[in-house]
């Protein structure tokens, strides 16, 4: 599994990458730590230039390296799969036929990188994820705050909206006892089911899977894939919750629910979700939403 | 292990849409694969012969994952395991450390990242070869 | 041996209550019958009278058979003992009737898919066949563990219905047994949940006196509940702490105008919920 982990300077990203070393203690998941310096200056700072400038001991590069500190902390050094352990001369094949030995320092058993993009956020986490082949984008944010990183900009509601993979949105000290599953009715893939049983695993969470019905009509299309849900985890020993939503009630359902910790939510291209919840409802939901978010693809 | 002689691989995770994925990325890349839904299936083909390299889920009906690479290991000690699982604990990457696997793999992965691992491997066997 | 009727249809609900039927029948002894009722008279579906009409009839029955055993056969394995299905063609509500009176049934269960809305339930709570059941009713809404019981009381004459159903049924049975004596709270009352046994909130003098009648009913045939609760929330939040049982149990006399906030609280219930109404 490859995780990125989307990071600012407020202390709901130094929480999220707690959760994230959780998570990786788990997965031994290859984890980049992505801090993107914006071009444009925060209103606060109150310079009169209108770009900042690139600094390698700036506030940025600081903090994540007090991030990357603490994201190893959560490893004992003999089970850390992300230090270097030694260096030294080793043989390397460079073509067939042809070796050489060099100085290498043997590498971890997994990739744990710290990164600094210049650019707007959403842009460039994007595209990180999109280069590195990102299973996971994980970021925070702050309820109180209306969900905003610097600058006032939606980062999270953007990410979570436009990233090709699944995006988890991780809300502050929120403790997951349930994970609440929208279900998308028209595909479920292999890796968003994946998705799910690491953090139900992660979070010894119990699991409740949501089928909503637009209309009588719908009811049995519903009724079958709620059935194959319900197989695959029973053949894996573990027996979700079910539980039936109308779709007109969408926006009190996911109010409610919210208590429990985390929701999931199917949002495929041609997903009933996506066209019950339009890109701003998501936005509002992630904003408002008490529960972390985890958005599957 | 001659370098004319492909790399043999072994299979096991009871999702067969797993081994549907893997299957043709891996043999695309050159390698000879067996796969298997059932562990007992698995176990009583590494009792006919060695594969280079196993691919074991470890969650499964029967004999789970544990047990089987525990087989492999006890057996052949120079395959190498490598463990994908979806239910990923901290205590099941202890134990499949202890018991020699070389990665663990936890899903979902792209299959470029399982390529990555099993190169890993078979650079490790060939080194191994070699010395 | 207590004998249950299960109402079985073609679809997800009624494979939950087989798989759940299956499992009470483990514990507790219980011989299960299953029954589905083909309703031929439902709007636009009927093709007429006579020789045409019985000999279409005939046909359904057999499907409806072939299909049924087929649902059955996928929980044979786990449940041996279940035998071919009851199938009638009629009006669904009356033929189960017939057959809870006709077979003197301990016990009918069937399945209801756990819904945010509640209305479906309220229907299901005023509907002929749980009015005028003779036995209690189980509405299986998920597969859950079926570890413990929770007995609802809210009265002094919820205890004696409720606890000789209970006994009736799960005498043998070597299930935990919870009490839980609840109260709606108020427009922005106090809400408070504590065993018994911890320290008194005021106004919870009630609830003790309840469970206590509870306790002694229960023990003198032999039965000893684990632990026995007072709650006062919103039935929401109820509902979620009932969702750890495996059966919650309350007393809905047939005439339930007077009740409908349990009713609220059991149509959150996710868990499965046992119905005694005389």
């Amino acid at each position: 599994m490859r995780i990125l982990v989307a990071v600012d300077q407020n202390p709901y990203s130094a929480h999220t990458v707690g959760e994230v070393a959780k998570l990786a203690a788990n997965t031994w998941a290859n984890v980049s730590l992505l801090g993107v310096q914006s071009k444009r200056v925060p209103k606060n700072e109150g310079s009169d230039a209108k770009t900042r400038s690139w600094k390698t001991d700036g506030p940025l590069p600081n903090v994540l390296s007090a991030y990357r500190d603490n994201f190893l902390s959560y490893f004992k050094e003999e089970d850390c799969p992300y230090t270097e352990r030694e260096f030294g001369y080793k043989m390397i094949e460079l073509r067939k036929g042809l070796w050489e030995e060099l100085y290498v320092c043997k590498s971890a058993k997994k990739n744990f990188r710290a990164l600094i993009r210049i650019g707007n956020p959403v842009k460039e986490i994007l595209a990180e994820a999109k280069e590195e082949e990102t299973d996971l984008i994980v970021l925070g944010c702050d309820t109180s705050q209306g969900c905003s990183w610097e600058n006032n900009m939606a980062v999270p509601q953007k990410v979570a909206n436009d990233a090709a993979c699944s995006v988890l949105v991780a809300k502050k000290e929120k403790k997951v006892e349930r994970i609440v599953c929208c279900l998308d009715h028209d595909r479920v893939s292999q890796q968003s089911l994946e998705m799910i049983n690491q953090l139900v695993t992660l979070h010894s969470a119990k699991l409740t899977i949501v089928g909503f019905a637009e209309s009588e009509g719908i009811k049995t299309r519903v009724e079958k894939k709620l059935d194959n849900v319900l197989r695959y985890y029973h053949e894996r020993d573990i027996e979700p919750w079910i539980e039936i939503a109308e779709l007109s009630s969408l926006d009190t359902f996911i109010a409610q629910e919210a208590q429990w910790g985390l929701m999931a939510l199917w949002m495929g291209k041609m997903s009933i979700l996506e066209k019950a919840l339009p890109k701003s409802k998501v936005k509002k939901l992630i904003k408002g939403s008490e529960s972390s978010v985890l958005i599957l693809r | 292990m001659s370098d004319e002689e492909k790399t043999s691989i072994l299979i096991l995770d009871d999702e067969a849409i797993v081994l549907k994925r893997l299957r043709p990325a891996l043999e695309k890349a050159g390698y000879e694969v067996e796969t298997f839904v059932r562990s007992s299936d698995a176990s009583s083909r590494i009792t006919e012969r060695q594969f280079d390299i196993v691919i074991t889920d470890l969650k499964m009906e029967g004999l789970d994952g544990m047990q089987f690479l525990t087989q492999v290991k006890e057996r052949f000690p120079k395959t190498e395991v490598i463990v994908i699982t979806g239910f990923a604990t901290m205590d099941t990457v202890k134990e499949s450390f202890q018991k020699g696997v070389l990665d663990f793999l936890a899903k979902p992965f792209k299959l470029g990242e399982i390529l990555e691992t099993v190169k890993k491997a078979e650079t490790k066997i060939k080194q191994a070869d070699d010395s | 041996m207590i004998k249950a009727l299960v109402s079985l249809n073609m679809d997800l609900a009624s494979s939950i209550a087989l798989r759940y039927s299956c499992r009470l029948a483990e514990i507790i002894g219980m011989k299960l019958h299953t029954m589905h009722v083909e309703e031929v008279d439902k709007e636009g579906y009927s093709p007429g009278t006579g020789w045409v009409r019985s000999t279409w009839e005939k046909g359904l029955l057999q499907t409806s058979q072939e299909e049924i055993l087929q649902l059955i056969n996928t929980e044979k394995s786990s449940c041996p003992s279940l035998d071919a299905p009851i199938i009638r063609i009629g009006e669904r509500e009356e033929e189960l009737l017939h057959e809870i009176d006709d077979g003197s049934y301990d016990l009918f269960i069937e399945g209801v898919l756990h819904s945010f809305n509640a209305v479906n339930f309220y229907k299901k709570i005023q509907s002929k066949l749980y009015r005028y059941a003779s036995c209690p009713i189980i509405i299986v809404k998920n597969l859950v563990d079926l570890n413990s019981i929770a007995l609802l009381l809210g009265d002094d004459t919820d205890v004696r219905p409720l606890i000789t159903s209970i006994l009736k049924i799960f005498t043998k049975s070597e299930l935990t047994v919870d009490l839980i004596h609840y109260t709606f709270q108020k427009f922005k009352g106090s809400v408070f949940r504590e065993k018994v046994d911890d320290s008194k909130t005021p106004g919870r003098e009630n609830g003790d006196k309840v469970l206590g009648k509870a306790e002694m009913m229960l023990s003198e045939m032999g039965c000893y509940p684990k632990d026995s609760w007072v709650i006062q929330d919103s039935p929401k939040k109820i509902a979620d702490f009932l969702g750890g049982y495996g059966l919650v149990a309350a007393y809905i006399p047939s005439h339930s105008g007077m009740k409908n906030r349990l009713i609220e609280l059991l149509s959150q219930v996710p868990s499965a919920t046992l119905l005694c109404r005389r």
